[in-house]
């Protein structure tokens, strides 16, 4: 019985903030585009919605979020596990301060943060210097898709850091001796224990990182080269510029799938006995 | 046929003047060791004693400060713990979640570089040698607490080690499976010929399995023996308490060797042999003794404080006139509840005496 509030409360969260908007959105994507206030009229009308889902501009907008979402969630898992498993690792005490480290970055602002970054990649920034110094050509980063990743990994990396120490914090060093008991040397008992045990916290830290990666408008915007027009970017220009608000409906509906793909197979991974 | 025995009885595992520190205190203090071929040994020892650091050490999981571990002549001390002939059966099982029961048991003859038809074959040898048959393809979680114990055990088994530690391997099952188990695991032991070294902070577990105990206390070893030299010749007092001679008081023998005083009881003990003369402590189980003033024995006067009823048995507890207790454990079917004042008796030979 008193569980009864509680529920009701989650179910309401879910109707107002996620099921309402979605609906709104699924109208908006089933209306024509007009010219009045707001710029659009409801008409089952599919046109928009073909258009997003065939249109070879939106579909290779979708490619490169999709691509910079790979490389977001493959970089923050490759730099992010071993920060992981090594506060994981590290004496109890350490622990609370090295999360921190690695969390405190992320309590500055995110525009201020991406701002020190352009200082650092921009041409005859720090980047470049170092690189000039070691006696190597200047790099020039800024405005590269290079640049671009950089940011997104390095913006990215908590949401992959904090899943998986979750993980690897609750594993029984038990299980780690038992492996190495029985003859498995240090390197073996990581990929035959130590990471098999961990992969839900790998599978929770990519989907943090892939999902939100997808539809950043920011980054690319800001460290991106001119081509990198990215989904992000078509949307806020069929929103805002063109005031296709259909078109701009269609496209985020469209998102939606994709990004319930990849949690899905994980969850059809898991059930299999 | 000598040297069969000799080879048989000779030490295969040589641990010499073993320091384990943690921090200041020492978890094992120069602690030597020696385990026969073939002998099922147990560890007995309070929380704390340090019988799981030497299982550890032994197990390569500890890194001694000094001392060798020498196994069959060689001293496996700079090894790693994959590099050991050992393997080990962990306390809470420590079985791999993420994997079948089968890969769990095959494990470690997979790591040893067995090929993948003779793994499948040993696995379901061990099946049958723990009696879980059938359950190859099942995940550890799927399994009751003795049938993962089982598993544990195989496991530990399945790579032949020279030697199998076991750490509290009972601890996790209830009474009565425990009992079962217990016996299953001596039985295996005997079959099997390979020598386990079994913790364990219980003393009737250690009498019921054990071919030899150490008793364990302080990170040293305070006796070894076979169980019927830990329990009725115990070599000090707290050996003596620990085994459950719950009746022990200070006393100063007389200059005659063969007599105490005990102030705690008011009275003078005769001595089932001369000790050297000077203050001792004396003990005697309290199964051994009975009411009533018995010509010849030991007599001691007190009064009945309480009496606990236990199913089994029947515990009396009186208080002497030196303020001294002195229990009194009677088979409950043959006992009577007693109350004010009373005399009992024990045996001049079952007395326990240990010169301080």
């Amino acid at each position: 019985m008193t569980r009864l509030p509680a529920l009701g409360l989650a179910w309401a969260w879910l109707v107002l903030f996620a099921l309402a908007p979605l609906a709104a959105i699924a109208i908006v994507a089933l209306s024509a585009p007009a010219d009045s206030v707001p710029p659009f009229v409801f008409a089952w009308d599919l046109t928009s919605l073909g258009a997003a889902a065939t249109d070879p501009l939106y579909r290779s907008a979708l490619g490169l979020s999709l691509r910079l979402a790979a490389i977001a969630a493959a970089g923050c898992l490759a730099l992010g596990y071993p920060m992981a498993l090594a506060i994981a690792r590290a004496p109890a005490r350490w622990r609370g301060v090295l999360l921190l480290a690695a969390m405190l970055p992320f309590w500055t602002g995110f525009t201020m943060r991406i701002s020190a970054w352009i200082g650092l990649l921009r041409d005859d920034g720090w980047i470049d210097r170092a690189f000039v110094l070691l006696g190597f050509a200047p790099p020039r980063l800024l405005y590269t898709d290079t640049a671009m990743w950089i940011g997104a990994i390095y913006s990215y990396l908590p949401f992959m850091v904090l899943p998986i120490y979750a993980r690897l914090s609750k594993r029984d060093p038990g299980l780690e001796d038992a492996a190495a008991d029985l003859g498995c040397a240090p390197v073996w008992v990581f990929f035959r224990v130590t990471l098999p045990l961990s992969l839900p916290g790998v599978a929770a830290g990519v989907a943090l990182v892939f999902i939100p990666a997808t539809g950043e408008f920011v980054i690319p915007e800001l460290l991106g080269g001119p081509g990198a027009r990215l989904i992000g970017r078509v949307l806020w220009d069929e929103f805002f510029n063109n005031r296709d608000w259909p078109m701009a409906a269609s496209l985020a509906i469209l998102l939606l799938p994709i990004l319930l793909v990849p949690p899905l197979c994980v969850r059809l991974a898991r059930r299999r006995p | 046929m000598g040297a069969v025995q000799g080879r048989f009885l000779s030490a295969f595992l040589e641990v010499h003047g073993l320091t384990v520190r943690y921090g200041a205190m020492a978890a094992l203090d120069g602690l030597s060791l020696d385990i026969r071929r073939g002998e099922l040994f147990v560890l007995l020892g309070g929380s704390g004693s340090g019988k799981t650091t030497l299982l550890r050490a032994i197990g390569g999981f500890v890194r001694p400060e000094s001392g060798a571990i020498v196994l069959d002549g060689v001293d496996m001390v700079a090894l790693p713990p994959h590099r050991r002939p050992v393997n080990t059966v962990f306390q809470s099982g420590a079985l791999f979640p993420h994997m079948s029961v089968a890969a769990n048991i095959g494990f470690g003859p997979r790591q040893r570089g067995m090929g993948k038809a003779a793994v499948a074959a040993r696995v379901e040898e061990l099946l049958r040698l723990v009696r879980l048959e059938g359950f190859g393809a099942r995940r550890p979680h799927q399994l009751s607490g003795g049938q993962q114990q089982r598993v544990a055990l195989a496991r530990g088994l399945a790579a032949s080690p020279a030697l199998l530690l076991l750490d509290e391997p009972l601890s996790a099952l209830d009474r009565g499976l425990r009992a079962e188990t217990a016996a299953e695991l001596v039985s295996l032991q005997k079959q099997l010929g390979t020598a386990f070294v079994l913790v364990t902070h219980d003393q009737r577990e250690a009498l019921t399995m054990a071919d030899r105990i150490g008793v364990m206390r302080d990170g040293r070893l305070a006796q070894t023996g076979t169980p019927r030299e830990i329990f009725e010749a115990p070599a000090d007092r707290f050996v003596a308490a620990f085994m459950g001679v719950a009746n022990l008081w200070d006393g100063v023998v007389r200059a005659d060797g063969v007599t105490v005083d005990i102030p705690a009881l008011s009275a003078a003990i005769a001595l089932p042999r001369p000790v050297p003369p000077g203050p001792a402590a004396f003990g005697v189980r309290p199964e051994r003794l009975r009411f009533g003033a018995v010509p010849g024995e030991n007599v001691l006067r007190g009064v009945v404080a309480s009496a606990t009823y236990a199913g089994e048995t029947l515990t009396h507890r009186t208080i002497a006139p030196g303020g001294g207790a002195i229990e009194i454990v009677e088979p409950a079917h043959l006992a009577r509840s007693r109350e004010g004042e009373v005399a009992v008796s024990f045996p001049i030979s079952a007395g326990l005496v240990f010169p301080a």
